[in-house]
């Protein structure tokens, strides 16, 4: 059985089909390994129970039988999805997210949801209102965030697949920090029906898999229009798969963007595996060019700004009305917001919506909010051009491995700036996919991104493809206590 | 450095509804200066012509829809029939 723990899903497929193993024996041997090592990890905030999630399930198609996790901010109907906070402790989604209801038709099975950063906000999963998540690889340090509990599950072969969400990075960071695969998809390609907003503008789903080919796989499987969300687009061509040949495409050039890998802080031994893969890329047959985009270093700034504007906006719904935490006894209306959203909402939130209030405050709007936009059109030009010289971009994810719980707790900027190579795509709609490429000397996982044009999301997962077959890191799998 | 008085802050929160005891007000400030004060060079670009980003509406035709309104109403914490109970707005 044990065979199955990381097996991936084109192997769980074959041996499904092949009848092997039956769904139900599958199903039951992951719950199991929640229950074995998930109350180290932390990584779900519920499992399912068996029947339920069977039912929920058509059980026919590509994923029929497929066990995965969906982040706790991404709506599944009649569960609880509370966003990991507590002013959602007790909301029950009347309706799918869109993608989930995708993946229910081709068959996939959601066994739980499972923790982050209290409304997608922070880069270690240490802001939930409930748990810490731990990493597998060394569980006194952090998994990275905020869909940490997403990609824990899938790194420790809890899962084969997850769902997480995207503002800023918070999906290619965990997974980097955990040795797996994570995509941010353009912006608009997966709809954002049923993903509880934070910066409506940078929110994309994202999906985690150990594997190049699953994640190809399960992108196929999501994508295109939805009349429930305007902003997202259909796409002519959904195959993200036949690319997948293990080869680079003809005459194929990478750019590496140099000024991100001069950038003062760097831990050394992630640079020196960052360079490793791009001579990698090179032995390949990559073309390599060096560029520099500077305008990308304004990244975390602007989606500071932005992301904070919306944050304040969006989350502005909470008010204990229609639906969510109410304090007790509110003896005015004024009283009940207020104290409602005081005791629903944790330190991290707060922040937040209070710089998000400020940078959009009379006097301070030109400066900072509307200041930070003008940047993100210079961002979005910077990309333009930049791609008409390269197929795609090489950049790091983080510019660390997986720091200690609690390492940032009296520095929070320093924390902030987890996505400061990870937010411009956000910032620009553009997708960005998370590939590992080693490890350090203490065993911590190591991950590049590989940056395209909007809607390149087959190029990409085509040289990560190459790359990750031609390489060993995606056979390491974490020793579980 | 970018400073702000506690009674900015307290205006901001009062603006977004929420109440900031008096012990965690420093560390709130702290943050906020800090990532204020980490962005504030952004408004050099203010007057450098860059443009803001281009933005169009996407619109539908406006076309009701029947929707059950029980299983919303469900999730309020306090309801009568198809209202939902909130403290009194005016004085007696």
């Amino acid at each position: 059985m044990n065979e199955f723990a990381f097996a991936s899903i084109k192997t769980l497929r074959q041996a499904l089909d092949a009848g092997t193993i039956s769904i139900d024996e599958l199903l039951s041997y992951y719950l199991k390994r929640f229950e074995t090592y998930d109350k180290k990890l932390g990584s779900a905030l519920e499992v399912f129970d068996k029947e339920s999630i069977l039912q929920a399930s058509s059980l026919k198609g590509p994923l029929a039988g497929i066990p995965g996790i969906v982040k706790d901010n991404i709506c599944q109907k009649d569960r609880i999805t509370s966003c990991s906070s507590k002013i959602l402790q007790n909301y029950r989604a009347p309706y799918n997210a869109t993608v989930v209801s995708r993946l229910d038709e081709a068959g996939a099975l959601r066994v739980g949801r499972a923790n982050c950063d209290e409304f997608a906000m922070g880069s270690s999963t240490e802001t939930s209102a409930y748990q810490i998540t731990r990493n597998p690889w060394d569980l006194d340090r952090v998994p990275g965030g905020s869909s940490g509990g997403s990609i824990v599950a899938v790194a420790a072969g809890l899962v084969p697949w997850s769902l997480g969400s995207e503002t800023g990075g918070s999906v290619r960071q965990p997974a980097a920090l955990c040795g797996i695969v994570g995509l941010k998809p353009t912006y608009g390609l997966l709809s954002r029906y049923g993903l509880v907003a934070y910066a409506s503008s940078l929110d994309q789903i994202g999906i985690s898999t150990r594997y190049v080919y699953d994640n190809a796989l399960l992108l196929s499987l999501v994508v295109g229009k939805d009349p429930m969300d305007a902003t997202s687009v259909s796409v002519e061509n959904s195959d993200y798969i036949s690319n997948l040949t293990g080869k680079l495409k003809e005459g194929f050039t990478l750019g590496i963007i140099d000024n991100a890998l001069t950038t003062d802080g760097f831990d050394p031994e992630v640079l020196k595996k960052l360079e490793d893969a791009i001579k990698h890329f090179e032995g390949l047959g990559a073309k390599i060019k060096r560029i520099s985009l500077p305008i990308m270093d304004h990244a975390a700034a602007v989606y500071f700004m932005v992301s904070r504007a919306e944050a304040a906006s969006n989350l502005a719904r909470f008010d204990g009305v229609r639906y969510g935490y109410r304090c007790d006894n509110p003896t005015s209306l004024t009283d009940m917001y207020t104290r409602s959203r005081t005791e629903g909402f944790g330190a991290e939130v707060k922040a937040r919506i209070l710089v998000g209030m400020y940078v959009l405050s009379a006097g301070h709007s030109n400066e900072y909010y509307k200041a930070a936009k003008r940047v993100q059109a210079l961002m979005r030009e910077a990309y333009y051009e930049a791609f008409k010289e390269v197929d795609l971009l090489f950049a790091p994810v983080s510019p660390t491995h997986a720091f200690k719980l609690g390492e940032f707790k009296d520095n929070s900027l320093a924390l902030d700036l987890q996505d400061y190579f990870t937010a411009s795509n956000n910032l620009t709609g553009t997708p960005a996919l998370a590939v590992p490429c080693g490890f350090t000397q203490a065993g911590l996982p190591i991950g590049f991104q590989l940056i395209g044009p909007e809607f390149s999301e087959a190029a990409i997962y085509q040289a990560a493809y190459a790359y990750e077959q031609s390489t060993e890191w995606h056979t390491k799998h974490p020793d579980l206590p | 450095m970018i400073h702000i008085t506690k009674e900015e802050l307290l205006k901001l929160a009062q603006a977004a509804n929420l109440s900031l005891s008096e012990e965690e007000i420093p560390g709130i400030l702290r943050r906020l200066e800090a990532v204020l004060s980490y962005a504030a060079y952004l408004q050099e670009f203010q007057d450098t012509g860059a443009s803001l980003p281009q933005i169009s509406n996407i619109v539908r035709e406006d076309v009701a829809k029947e929707t059950p309104i029980e299983p919303l109403l469900a999730l309020a914490p306090e309801i009568e029939e198809q209202y939902y109970i909130v403290p009194a707005i005016l004085k007696q």
